[in-house]
């Protein structure tokens, strides 16, 4: 499969494309991190997240490669992997201070956000998804969900999200997360 | 805060940045001075950022499913399909050129020229191959029996529902052995996933049945199982025919074929032991496991791949 036609196939949005990427690459890439003091797991997860990126690069139609794609792919791990070990420094420092602030709150909405999504429909689920995350327009999602038309795509894709923001709003409120 | 519905509109599009630059500095100003605005927005961008986190992690859950260890080839899966191809395609020319003009003969074995004439129009020449071809991985060698010099190749043809197998000979001396069926399998099939029995049945009707296969799965050998009292576990492999000898209806086989730049080689798996298909056995021949470890962990990885797929 060549670049172009993995890029193609990112852009109509077919996972397998990502797929293909993950085991064509996995040595190449995890090989960084695992280089670099990183586990197996550390290395997985790097990749998985650059893949990620690019994923939602291509598919948002903000990236013009200009390199190959294992290129592309191999600085996103580095800088991932970077940033990951700064992170870990930076906890270490800050527990040897004692200065360990955990946002349980955060952390506490992000997974009700994330129970929330969970309970809307699929249908909620992958407009919602295609939309904030995807980048895709409604034209785009009502071909891919096979509605009738972008009206349709735009009433529903107004109707999911306003459930979930009722949903989380009740969850926040029971949960003391709402002023 | 009166209209919330205007609000989370103004929000979504001053996150997608996509608010004219004048609206922009309006809403930023909007926002210090209007409390309830800057929570609905705070809560907007959670929001989105929690629907971002879920879609994240979904696809990273997917390729989680994923075994990358089991898919990796050093010139990436497509190339091995490739190969698969050009030498099908090569196949395909060479027989153009050694059977122009149509009189040809099928010296050796003509008891067995009748059975599928298609197959053997097919025939083409093919380099003789070396004595090892790397093939997986970077440390893998696979032996390749040496086609002799002049050997025309067979190619993957498809027998039409009307071609019934014909009746085999083993020689004019010998004692006649029924045919029982012909098939032809997807070539490294998963048989997990379907009732051993039920596929037999379904495959065992005519060689029709079984002609889809999958892209790049070049399936060029004609497989024929045979029971016969003289011969318990045999097979005899010659013109891209391969005969199997013993109770292959009862259990699951495969035969894996490997395509490489000079050629093919075949194993069988059956019941959990992998045996080596030399090519040009034209006497049958007792079927002998492979013991050579690292070729069978190279199959192993082989088999897993092509059931991922």
């Amino acid at each position: 499969m060549k670049d172009s036609e993995i890029m193609k196939a990112i852009s109509r949005g077919d996972e397998s494309a990502l797929d293909y990427l993950y085991k064509k690459y996995y040595r190449m890439m995890t090989r960084i991190v695992l280089t670099n003091s990183g586990t197996e797991d550390d290395a997985k997860d790097v990749y998985q997240d650059a893949l990620v990126v690019f994923w939602q690069k291509v598919r948002s139609g903000n990236l013009v490669l200009t390199s190959k794609i294992s290129t592309y792919l191999y600085s996103v791990c580095l800088n991932l992997w970077r940033k990951e070990l700064d992170r870990k420094s930076r906890l270490s420092h800050e527990e040897k201070d004692g200065e360990v602030i955990m946002d349980f709150d955060r952390e506490e909405r992000a997974r009700i956000i994330h129970e929330c999504i969970n309970d809307l429909g699929d249908t909620c689920r992958k407009i919602l998804s295609y939309y904030y995350f995807d980048g895709m327009s409604m034209s785009e999602i009502a071909e891919r969900l096979g509605f009738a038309n972008t009206d349709t795509a735009k009433t529903k894709k107004y109707k999911c999200k306003k459930r979930l923001d009722s949903l989380v709003k009740e969850r926040y409120s029971a949960g003391d997360f709402l002023d | 805060m009166s209209n919330t519905a205007h609000y989370v509109e103004l929000i979504e599009a001053y996150l997608s940045q996509s608010l004219p630059e004048k609206e922009r500095i309006l809403f930023e100003q909007a926002l210090t001075q209007d409390p309830a605005l800057h929570q609905e927005f705070l809560f907007q961008k959670e929001l989105q950022e929690g629907i971002q986190e879920y879609r994240r992690s979904e696809l990273k859950g997917r390729l989680d499913q994923i075994n990358p260890q089991t898919g990796w080839y050093p010139w990436g899966q497509a190339g091995l399909l490739k190969i698969g191809a050009a030498i099908t395609g090569l196949a395909l020319i060479g027989s153009a050129f050694y059977f122009w003009p149509a009189d040809t003969e099928y010296p050796a074995f003509p008891n067995l020229a009748n059975i599928d004439l298609i197959d053997q129009e097919a025939i083409a020449d093919l380099q003789p191959a070396p004595a090892e071809v790397e093939i997986i991985e970077e440390t893998m060698t696979i032996p390749v029996t040496p086609q002799p010099e002049g050997k025309p190749a067979a190619d993957k043809t498809i027998t039409t529902a009307n071609e019934e197998p014909a009746p085999v000979k083993e020689d004019a001396a010998e004692e006649k052995v029924p045919v029982t069926e012909v098939i032809k399998p997807n070539i490294v099939a998963d048989f997990d996933e379907t009732d051993p029995n039920t596929e037999l049945s379904e495959r065992g009707g005519s060689p029709a049945s079984v002609e889809s296969e999958k892209i790049g799965e070049i399936n060029t050998v004609e497989v024929t199982t045979m029971e016969d009292k003289k011969y318990d576990f045999h097979y005899q492999f010659y013109n891209n025919k391969l005969f199997l000898f013993g109770e292959f209806h009862k259990v699951p086989y495969e035969i894996l074929e490997l395509n490489h730049l000079s050629g093919k080689t075949h194993y069988l798996y059956y019941k959990g032991t992998y045996y080596m298909i030399s090519e040009n056995v034209q006497e049958v021949a007792p079927l002998v496991p492979i013991e050579d470890e690292q070729l069978i962990k190279d199959l192993n990885i082989i088999r897993r791949n092509k059931s991922l797929d």
